[in-house]
């Protein structure tokens, strides 16, 4: 190998590396949830699994850090259809709260809010992931009647993990499993749900025939 | 006839560095080991009975064991002659989802009581059998490092040269609750330090103390003693 093919061979590395460093980061959720172990309420459920919330990316340029683009609707299905099996022993699954063959109460979850942090920008040992998903109650008409809104948090240590990839994907899954965990403990308990349940069957007045 | 002969003497030759090479690495990668046990309770295991291992993330606690240790120190204490029955821990956090999350999993002794309230989760603990859970706290850290190498590559060739040192410290320690009796059985500890060299003429030799692994297979050695004796 003579001199230049030398030279054309380290330049072509050296352009291999730039492009490297300057690729985005993209993390994608494709995985399986547990199912919670609770109590299953069994008043029927109606769940609006909406194209925003499967869809749901986000997209952030991070100086010095590069491009991350987070995919965690392609986890939502999943995370749903686990929690709903585990929680509900009547439920049904719709794309649309517009969809005419809703008879049950509804529940719409929505991702309000994504934000993260790597360890370059904490200078800790963590990459995490903080999400805010909205849960709109609707009655038995369709009627949006309140609003459920559920902080979740994931970290993983960057010691456990190869990269930035593997990093945020394990602290989205851990995000996802913690809005899991409080949405099934929190259910029975939480005084606007409670308020909610009672919508499915209406206090009938006396002497009303 | 000759070329195979150097090839022979070629062969032995790097089969000669490889043997320097491990010695060095076993004379260098020296540890200090320390192992320590505080029992409360006596304990008893029997045969269907399980044990499950799991790294402390409860919340708000900002650090967190390594995963492979909890792997290291689970597959070694299945190694033993006692032959304990370890559960894996993401299958025990799964099945037991959702009250072992960061969250949710219990910090002391009375929040796992207060837990086993929950029919559903006592059910499936009885249905796992397990009587023992024991919590690994700690972690290895870089304790202090020194030394410098440069390396630099140019189209006739590449090479370092220079000298680095670090110093690892791995703490742990592990609280055994006995979940039938409801009560704390002890604690046992194990601490490795040791110093990593790397020393570089061309091409950089990394001698590595083994710190964490010989903090793990204290562990598990310790906590077999603790079940069997």
């Amino acid at each position: 190998m003579n001199k230049w093919h030398r030279i054309k061979m380290l330049h072509c590395g050296l352009m291999a590396a730039i492009l490297v460093g300057c690729a985005s980061t993209q993390v994608s959720l494709e995985t399986d949830f547990p199912s919670p172990l609770v109590e299953r309420q069994s008043t029927p459920v109606a769940l609006i699994i909406n194209e925003s919330l499967t869809d749901f990316v986000h997209n952030e340029t991070v100086e010095k850090g590069g491009d991350f683009v987070i995919e965690v609707g392609s986890a939502q299905r999943a995370l749903f259809e686990r929690l709903a099996s585990g929680l509900f022993s009547n439920h049904t699954f719709f794309e649309s709260i517009d969809d005419q063959n809703i008879a049950a109460l509804a529940i719409e979850p929505d991702i309000r809010e994504l934000q993260f942090a790597t360890p370059e920008q904490t200078r800790t040992d963590y990459y995490e992931v903080w999400m805010r998903y909205e849960f709109k109650l609707y009655d038995l008409e369709r009627n949006l009647k309140s609003t459920w809104s559920i902080p979740a948090y994931g970290k993983a240590n960057k010691n456990n993990h190869t990269g930035k990839r593997d990093g945020l994907e394990a602290a989205a899954l851990a995000a996802c499993r913690d809005v899991m965990a409080v949405f099934s403990i929190r259910f029975s308990n939480e005084q606007l749900v409670a308020d909610w349940l009672k919508l499915d069957s209406p206090v009938i007045q006396d002497g009303g025939e | 006839m000759k070329e195979t002969s150097n090839q022979v003497s070629r062969l032995l030759q790097c089969v000669k560095a490889t043997v320097i090479c491990g010695a060095v690495l076993t004379l260098l990668g020296c540890v200090t080991a320390t192992v320590q046990q505080v029992r409360e309770r006596s304990t008893e295991i029997s045969g269907g009975e399980t044990l499950v291992i799991l790294g402390k993330r409860s919340r708000p606690s900002t650090e967190e064991t390594e995963i492979d240790f909890i792997d290291c120190v689970a597959t070694n204490l299945r190694a033993k002659k006692s032959k304990l029955q370890v559960l894996n821990e993401q299958r025990f956090v799964d099945q037991t989802f959702p009250w072992f999350e960061p969250r949710t999993a219990p910090g002391n002794m009375n929040a796992l009581v207060n837990l086993l309230d929950q029919k559903l989760l006592a059910e499936r603990l009885e249905q796992m059998g397990l009587k023992y859970l024991i919590w690994i706290e700690g972690q290895t850290k870089r304790t202090s490092s020194g030394g410098s190498m440069s390396c630099g590559i140019t189209p006739g060739g590449g090479g370092c040269f220079g000298f680095l040192t670090w110093e690892n410290d791995a703490s742990y320690e592990a609280t055994i609750w006995d979940t039938k009796n409801k009560m704390v059985a002890g604690k046992v500890s194990s601490d490795a330090a040791g110093t990593s060299y790397m020393p570089a003429l061309i091409l950089p030799i990394p001698l590595v103390a083994r710190v964490q692994s010989n903090a793990c297979f204290g562990l598990a050695d310790q906590l077999d003693t603790f079940f069997t004796n």
